[in-house]
């Protein structure tokens, strides 16, 4: 072999990384032909870059607001392009996902390894993202990976370990020379690189608590040996700038005690000195903190891999052979095709151990039981009927709350269900609306639940919730539609609802057409209403 | 405490929440791993017809394929869908179920995860594209399947092709479709819908189960017992 082309294939993986963004497929031309040529490519290594700057610099995250407003300060004067926010925001969404992350899918290049003589494959991803809880949601943070550090630090910078050191050697050398100006912008270089590096460590970190699998051991051990190296080498070369500094300092102020006099050129290198310490420090404070976390890597890296070894021997099936042929193949065995979510789901003890069950619609006895056929309708026709009939439940809920508030409210504040049920039994159109389907048996039952309704605190919340209904009793939207037709609520503070000793028995006729009469029987405990007015 | 007793506490935390964290119940956490209080826990296992299985740090519940009392019945799946959904509408729903777990996990490398998102309009194209196939090398299968059945994979294939992409809150478009099986599945912990619901990510509860558990081969017979397969094929990586 000849010795050119030693590790050929690691020149190749920067390569690969220009290919990957280059000559990507599935492009959205759309989006692109809003540039000239070669501007889009400028762009994307653009945003690189801004992702590196913000999450070293400010040791903050960045997320796609963040790109989406560089975009818009930079579209303009650079690129002659002048752009609303949300096309903004759909060209940052379009590079981070499609162009950077490749839709998710991590893109392979193939090079060739001429020492081994096979095709080694190396994989490409300029940038992680993580997903970040919030109060009223989520977001999502893009970082570079070490790929993507490495591979914007050759495009400028030589490598960064060696980087490193020159950095402060060069620092050493400016203060030295009292151009503290550059020293200044050489201590906060050094910061970056220290960030980086513990970066570098919380990633790995993550990746071994997500899944062990994605880790290299290389990675793990280089990752660990350069921290290591990087410490040793500091620590000298930082007490040695420390020590400079403070000599310039006060040589200075015994400048400044000879002459009593300070010009604006020593004032100047006086404050930026003083820059230059507090950087001094903030390495120190991170250096700190990147021997904890190379600690901390070292003990989870060790704990998982021991965890994930007796996993290790086990094979796994082909899930496309194995369940989705199958499924495809065996289309009649249907009614059993939960068995092949069951065990991912979460047990389903309330679903079937829920004493609302038995409230709900209950069939009658039979002796034999009929057959169910699977017959089509319409699909409008049968979206509209289920539509209709959750509007119409919906419509009950409310009335159902409505007429329990005012009868509370008229009551002297408080009132029981039995009394409710007996107002109701007067008016046999509404018992029969109000008990078909057990719906105010159920909506009892669930404000029970509840146990206090606290409207003011409600009512100060901000904000409407747009809910998708369902048959379900959704307490929220029965108050929006009570506030907004009547007035009677806001004297209301909260309501409280209470279970008594005493059971009720109910008795429901259902005249059904051409069928036999049905008498429902539901026994349930009585309830005790009570509401608190505003200012009582 | 006794064994005893601290076994019914983790099994009640499971059975309640699904699983058990190590940072949220780090002393139940080490006392699961007391062999005398997994020796309790393998009771609640065999009775409750059940699995617990420790991966990495959280403990999970997970109900045997076929429980019907811990698990999620083929009713529970129907009910979610709609109580009018037509046996195309649950297959379809159990298919793209599936569909979503094979693109994230059908790789053959030592982590069967393949990717980190998936935009729910790339999971559109990838559905159209396996129907497509299915629609055309399908005559043969479908003649023989009709006869024996009232549902055939043509016509499911075919009434996925004649959906509507997308049209905004419409639930029969196949972005529509895919939502409400995703949102099923982000219910049960496996999925997370992000941004502005337009991208399936998956949870570590997910990643661990399908790592660790749900592809392993020792699973094979009894997924070939769900299709009624009496011969155990290998269909291994």
């Amino acid at each position: 072999m000849y010795n050119f082309l030693e590790e050929f294939e690691k020149r190749m993986e920067i390569v690969g990384i220009v290919e990957s963004i280059v000559n990507r497929k599935n492009r959205n031309m759309e989006i692109e032909k809003l540039f000239k040529e070669h501007d889009f490519l400028n762009l994307v290594f653009s945003v690189l870059l801004y992702i590196m700057e913000k999450t070293l610099s400010e040791d903050s995250d960045c997320d796609i607001n963040h790109i989406s407003n560089f975009l818009l300060s930079i579209l303009p004067e650079y690129y002659n392009i002048i752009l609303d926010e949300n096309r903004t925001e759909e060209i940052s969404d379009y590079i981070i996902k499609n162009v950077l992350q490749n839709e998710g899918l991590p893109y392979y290049f193939n090079a060739v390894d001429y020492e081994k003589n096979i095709r080694k494959i190396i994989s490409i991803r300029l940038i992680k993202d993580k997903v970040i809880d919030e109060d009223n949601g989520h977001r999502i943070t893009y970082a570079l990976t070490d790929q993507g550090y490495d591979f914007l630090f050759r495009t400028k910078e030589v490598d960064q370990e060696i980087k490193l050191t020159i950095e402060e050697l060069k620092l050493k050398e400016l203060i030295k020379r009292k151009n503290f100006k550059k020293a200044y912008n050489q201590s906060v270089e050094i910061i970056h690189m220290v960030r980086q590096k513990k970066n570098d460590i919380q990633n790995l970190i993550m990746q071994i608590k997500e899944n062990i699998y994605t880790v290299d051991v290389e990675e793990y051990q280089q990752l660990i040996n350069s921290t290591y190296n990087l410490l040793d080498e500091e620590y000298k070369l930082l007490d040695e700038i420390m020590d400079m500094a403070l000599k310039s300092e006060d040589k200075i102020r015994k400048d400044y005690e000879e002459s009593r006099e300070l010009d604006d050129s020593l004032r100047k290198a006086q404050k930026e000195i003083k820059n230059i310490n507090i950087n001094i420090k903030v390495i120190l404070s991170e250096q700190r903190d990147l021997i904890l976390s190379r600690q901390n890597l070292s003990k989870i890296y060790l704990d998982t891999i021991g965890n994930s070894f007796e996993y290790s021997l086990e094979n796994r099936f082909d899930i496309e052979e194995l369940v989705l042929k199958n499924m495809e193949r065996y289309i009649e065995k249907i009614e059993d095709f939960w068995k092949l979510v069951n065990p991912l789901f979460l047990p389903n003890i309330h679903q079937n151990l829920n004493i609302r069950s038995i409230y709900e619609p209950q069939g009658m006895i039979k002796l034999e039981e009929e057959e169910v056929d699977e017959y089509i309708e319409r699909e409008d026709l049968s979206e509209d009927h289920e539509k209709e009939r959750v509007e119409r439940i919906n419509e009950t809920y409310v009335e159902i709350l409505d007429y329990t508030l005012r009868m509370t409210l008229n009551n002297e504040n408080k009132i029981s269900f039995k009394e409710i049920i007996q107002s109701i039994k007067e008016d046999s159109l509404v018992f029969e609306k109000f008990t078909e389907d057990r719906l105010i048996f159920t909506t009892i039952l669930k404000l029970y639940d509840i146990g206090v309704l606290d409207l003011s605190k409600w009512k100060e919340s901000e904000g409407r919730v747009v809910m998708n209904l369902s048959d379900e009793f959704n307490i929220e939207y029965c108050l929006y539609q009570i506030m907004d037709n009547y007035d009677y609520i806001s004297k209301i503070k909260r309501v409280y609802f209470m279970k008594e000793e005493e059971i009720l028995k109910i008795e429901m006729l259902r005249e059904k057409e051409d069928e036999d009469n049905i008498l429902e029987k539901v026994e349930i405990s009585n309830f005790t209403v009570r509401v608190e007015r505003v200012n009582e | 405490m006794n064994n005893i007793k601290i076994g019914v506490q983790i099994f009640r935390i499971l059975l309640e929440k699904g699983q058990l964290d190590r940072e949220e119940h780090s002393d139940l956490f080490i006392e699961y791993l007391n062999s005398e209080v997994q020796q309790v826990l393998d009771e609640f296992e065999e009775e409750m017809e059940c699995k617990i299985i420790k991966i990495n740090n959280t403990i999970y519940l997970l109900p045997n394929y076929d429980n019907s009392l811990l698990g999620f019945k083929n009713k529970d799946f129907r009910q979610w869908i709609g109580s009018n959904a037509r046996l195309s509408d649950v297959y379809l729903s159990y298919y793209i179920a599936m569909f979503i777990l094979f693109k994230f996990y059908g790789g053959k490398n030592k982590s069967p995860k393949q990717r980190e998102f998936m935009r729910i309009l790339t999971l559109i194209d990838e559905l159209d594209k396996r129907f497509e196939v299915i629609i055309n090398k399908g005559a043969e299968m479908v003649v023989e399947t009709e006869e024996e059945f009232d549902v055939n994979l043509a016509s499911i294939a075919k009434l996925w092709k004649e959906k509507i992409t997308l049209e905004e809150n419409k639930r029969k478009t196949k972005y529509g479709t895919i939502l409400r099986i995703c949102s099923l599945l982000e219910q049960e912990n496996l999925i997370r819908l992000l941004d502005n619901k337009k991208e399936i990510r998956t949870t570590k509860k997910l990643d661990d189960l399908m790592t660790y558990y749900f592809l392993n081969d020792s699973r094979i017979e009894e997924i070939n017992k769900i299709f009624d397969i009496k011969e155990v094929g290998n269909a291994s990586n």
